[in-house]
């Protein structure tokens, strides 16, 4: 890492004396400062672009974005509440399979009066798509309908502090005068706990898992890892043993003899000696070893 | 704005801009803005030479092994970077050159019989 440090830095060194002699050459050549380094830049070129360029010619350029990866997945990971204490599994399921709309739509803002059936008074909202308008507010007070009227009448979401705020106002048919009623506790009573929230906690009350998911998944991952790699060692380190394996005979010059004995004329087997033949095969120059072996009868 | 001029300059050939940079550091060692402005120079100006291109190519040819970089001061006095020829990057040089003979060669014999017909 150091060596691409000092390699980025003498890039963005070369290039700036570069910039700088064109300065000075448009200089020269009569320009005032500002345009000589304007059109010294336009000369240039994208600045960004080739150092871009000259990064994947070093090679680098995919594993250095696998490293700035690894680092922004560590630094959300030590940020987030998981990595300082541990927390149900199922809201980091949650915020892993929520859709990027989501998260910024106002129903799915945690700790807020997310669904309510009287209506949020968002447009593209196609969970309520009609319907009178009730009371909400979201958690960064965000305004919609009735969240206007809240906070008009003293209520609402504390944004800043990200905190749940009692919402007092019109909420329905079920309202009446002086009614508190926190914010989920709106978000339950008209709607109900959405489908996918209710699997996950079942889930997470049947497995009583409280661990961080996500730290969870990249340990898995490494631990996959690790284990490939040892079972790639153990193969090699297989096919090594193999390859000393004395077969007790040279492989590479294999010299093999088989002595077939005739059968008799009525086809019955010749009847000899075989352990003189043999003895006589093992006696010549050369043999190191002298197998014997009946033919297996059909 | 776009002049007469600066419509008459031609942009690099792939994969010629090496060749070109390789030959120029035959001449002695030069710093980037000396390759790009020898490069415009030797070819009257009617090669343009995005000099942003040109470091991609030096790293490049870095890489390779055909040039090696060292610190050195400019004739401003301003420090920079110099780029000389290596051993390799000479015979290179030959082999590019020779590819780049009868590649112009070819595309000469073709347009040839085009411009004599346009004569008749």
């Amino acid at each position: 890492m150091k060596w691409r440090s000092r390699m980025e830095q003498e890039l963005e060194r070369d290039i700036a004396d570069h910039i700088a002699m064109e300065t000075e050459d448009n200089i020269a050549r009569g320009l005032s400062p500002a345009e000589a380094r304007f059109a010294a830049l336009r000369k240039f070129g994208n600045v960004g672009r080739v150092k871009e360029d000259t990064r994947s010619v070093w090679g680098w350029t995919a594993l250095g974005t696998w490293c700035a990866d690894v680092r922004h997945a560590l630094r959300r990971i030590r940020r987030s509440p998981a990595g300082k204490q541990s927390v149900p599994g199922w809201q980091y399921l949650r915020q892993i399979c929520r859709q990027p709309e989501e998260r910024h739509h106002p129903h799915h803002h945690r700790r807020t009066a997310a669904r309510h059936s009287a209506g949020c008074g968002l447009r593209q909202c196609d969970r309520h798509p009609a319907g009178p308008r009730g009371t909400t507010a979201s958690r960064n007070g965000h305004s919609t309908g009735v969240g206007r009227l809240a906070r008009a009448a003293g209520s609402g979401v504390d944004g800043g502090k990200r905190r749940i705020v009692h919402v007092r106002g019109r909420t329905g048919p079920d309202w009446r005068p002086g009614a508190h009623e926190s914010a989920a506790g709106l978000a339950a009573r008209h709607c109900g706990p959405h489908p996918f929230r209710v699997f996950l906690r079942s889930a997470v009350s049947i497995l009583r898992v409280h661990i961080p998911i996500r730290s969870l998944l990249i340990v898995m991952q490494v631990a996959a890892a690790e284990l490939l790699l040892f079972t790639a060692g153990l193969v090699f380190d297989t096919l090594s043993a193999l390859r000393r394996v004395d077969p007790g005979f040279d492989p590479h010059r294999p010299v093999a003899m088989a002595l077939l004995l005739p059968s008799g004329e009525d086809g019955s087997p010749l009847q000899i000696d075989r352990e003189a033949v043999r003895d006589r095969l093992a006696r010549s120059p050369g043999k190191s070893f002298v197998p014997s072996k009946r033919r297996m009868s059909k | 704005m776009s002049t007469y001029e600066d419509r008459e300059r031609v942009e690099f050939l792939q994969g010629t801009l090496d060749m070109l940079v390789l030959r120029t550091l035959l001449l002695g060692p030069a710093h980037g803005h000396a390759i790009a402005h020898a490069i415009e120079r030797n070819s009257d100006d009617v090669l343009q030479v995005e000099q942003g291109s040109l470091y991609p190519a030096l790293h490049r040819l870095i890489r390779r092994g055909w040039i090696r970089a060292e610190e050195g001061t400019s004739e401003n006095n301003r420090r920079a970077k110099f780029y000389r020829l290596t051993a390799k990057g000479k015979k290179q040089l030959a082999v590019e050159n020779s590819k780049w003979e009868k590649f112009a060669g070819a595309i000469a014999r073709i347009m040839r019989p085009a411009g004599q017909e346009g004569d008749r």
